[in-house]
């Protein structure tokens, strides 16, 4: 992008324009890649931009073609100076703790014809595996020859309002399109908050109380001088001289 | 006073069968009819259980049922009143559109209105099931009890086990005991919907 002076809101505004356009964008491209977000970090030189999935490998294409072609795009697109964005594709660790991730597991299993129940069953024991607090996965909608309804499947422990709630909980919601209408899913995971690398350790009304410490002997009250030593020294010394 | 319920799903599913033997138990079977099924529909093709409860059928749409178009009542979410212990006076047939409704509501009942220009009242905002509207309406016309005077429960969730549960986003009838009224065998149903998959529904 060119050089100019934008006023510093303008600038915050379309810093994130640019991210959610390129979130949804890769949202959709790269679903079947278990793409679970971005990171935009802009240097003096260039732009970064880190695309976290779980299948990094068809994320970089053969010989890095996918990822050349992700960069090309997002170049055109932007219009940015050749070489002054790059591209880089990290593997998600704890795919089981992330929602959009699951979110889209879990839409895959079901138009792969998988019954509800056990897709729903399945994504719930991963996540709980992986080490969450808790889960809770929601399909609704209306299938044939039945009534619309919300099937919800849970697991865990789970909080719904609060600032922890914004702490600790992540959310996706998915639709997947049939013939006759929109089954939406929803998948919310909480993570354990004692496994949190920064802010709070555990929830704000979590009260531990700490065992007594044991009774130690408190000893009967003494003196130490520090003044004899040096008295005794002189007198010696006075005692040698004299003898 | 009687039922018509004009029958606009597919054929006959568990779901529908099971509501309309819940309404035939509720009203007597010779309070209820069938309207407007498919041309060239056989005794062949309607459910054993709902024959072995007498229902009455046809063919004909729900105005050939009444003498005039002013004795029918169509009971309609997007109607301007409310239905009112004093429209028994009024009307003689009541007429419900045998839907499997969606949330948010498509407003199928709307193909019935602009069908026929029938007179349409209210049964609240909340989209009830067929078997449920078919109840409250009996409330309010023959126990001339005021809809505001009805217990309901909405939206219920229904607990299977610790970690599932169905949340069905209609208005209920409340019982006694503060559970929503639903047809027999209606929530071992619902949860053999769990068991479906998108194949099923394609």
């Amino acid at each position: 992008m060119p050089e100019v002076l934008i006023s510093k809101k303008r600038k915050l505004v379309a810093d994130g324009v640019f991210y959610a356009e390129l979130n949804e964008y890769f949202t959709r491209e790269l679903a079947e890649d278990g793409y679970s977000g971005v990171e935009v970090r802009v240097t003096p030189t260039t732009t970064e931009i880190i695309i976290r999935a779980t299948q990094t490998n068809s994320v970089l294409g053969e010989n890095g073609r996918r990822i050349r072609e992700l960069t090309a795009l997002v170049q055109k697109r932007f219009k940015i100076d050749e070489g002054k964005v790059i591209l880089y594709a990290e593997r998600v660790q704890d795919r089981g703790l992330s929602a959009v991730t699951q979110c889209e597991s879990l839409r895959y299993k079901l138009l792969n014809g998988l019954a509800i129940r056990r897709a729903a069953y399945g994504v719930v024991r991963f996540v709980m595996d992986s080490g969450a607090k808790g889960v809770e996965v929601v399909v609704s909608g209306k299938l044939r020859a039945a009534r619309a309804k919300s099937m919800k499947f849970a697991d865990g422990f789970m909080i719904h309002s609060g600032q922890p709630a914004k702490d600790f909980i992540e959310t996706a919601t998915r639709h997947v399109l049939l013939r006759q209408g929109v089954l939406g899913i929803k998948v919310k995971i909480m993570r354990d908050p004692a496994a949190a690398r920064t802010g709070p350790k555990a929830l704000p009304d979590f009260v531990k109380i700490h065992e007594p410490k044991d009774e130690r002997e408190v000893p009967a009250p003494f003196v130490k001088s520090y003044v004899a030593e040096p008295v005794v020294e002189a007198e010696e010394a006075e005692e040698q001289a004299t003898a | 006073m009687k039922y018509i319920i004009e029958h606009m799903e597919p054929g006959f599913t568990p779901w529908v069968v099971l509501e309309y033997s819940t309404i035939i138990k509720e009203v007597g079977k010779e309070n209820l009819i069938l309207t407007s099924l498919p041309e060239g529909t056989t005794e062949a093709d309607i459910p054993q259980e709902l024959i072995d409860l007498g229902i009455q059928w046809t063919t004909d749409e729900c105005i050939s049922i009444a003498e005039s178009r002013q004795s029918l009542c169509l009971l309609d979410p997007a109607a301007s009143q409310d239905l009112t212990p004093s429209d028994s006076e009024k009307f003689e047939y009541f007429v419900f559109g045998g839907i499997l409704g969606d949330h948010p509501p498509r407003d199928r009942t709307g193909e019935l209105r602009k069908k026929y220009g029938l007179e349409g009242r209210r049964l609240g905002e909340l989209q009830m099931t067929t078997d449920t509207a078919v109840r409250s309406t009996q409330l309010i016309i023959q126990n001339q009890i005021k809809f505001e005077d009805i217990t309901f429960i909405d939206y219920p969730e229904i607990r299977f086990n610790r970690y599932e549960a169905t949340e069905m986003p209609f208005r209920y009838v409340m019982d006694k005991t503060g559970k929503p009224i639903l047809p027999d065998g209606m929530i071992a149903l619902i949860k053999k919907d769990t068991e479906q998959s998108l194949d099923d529904l394609l």
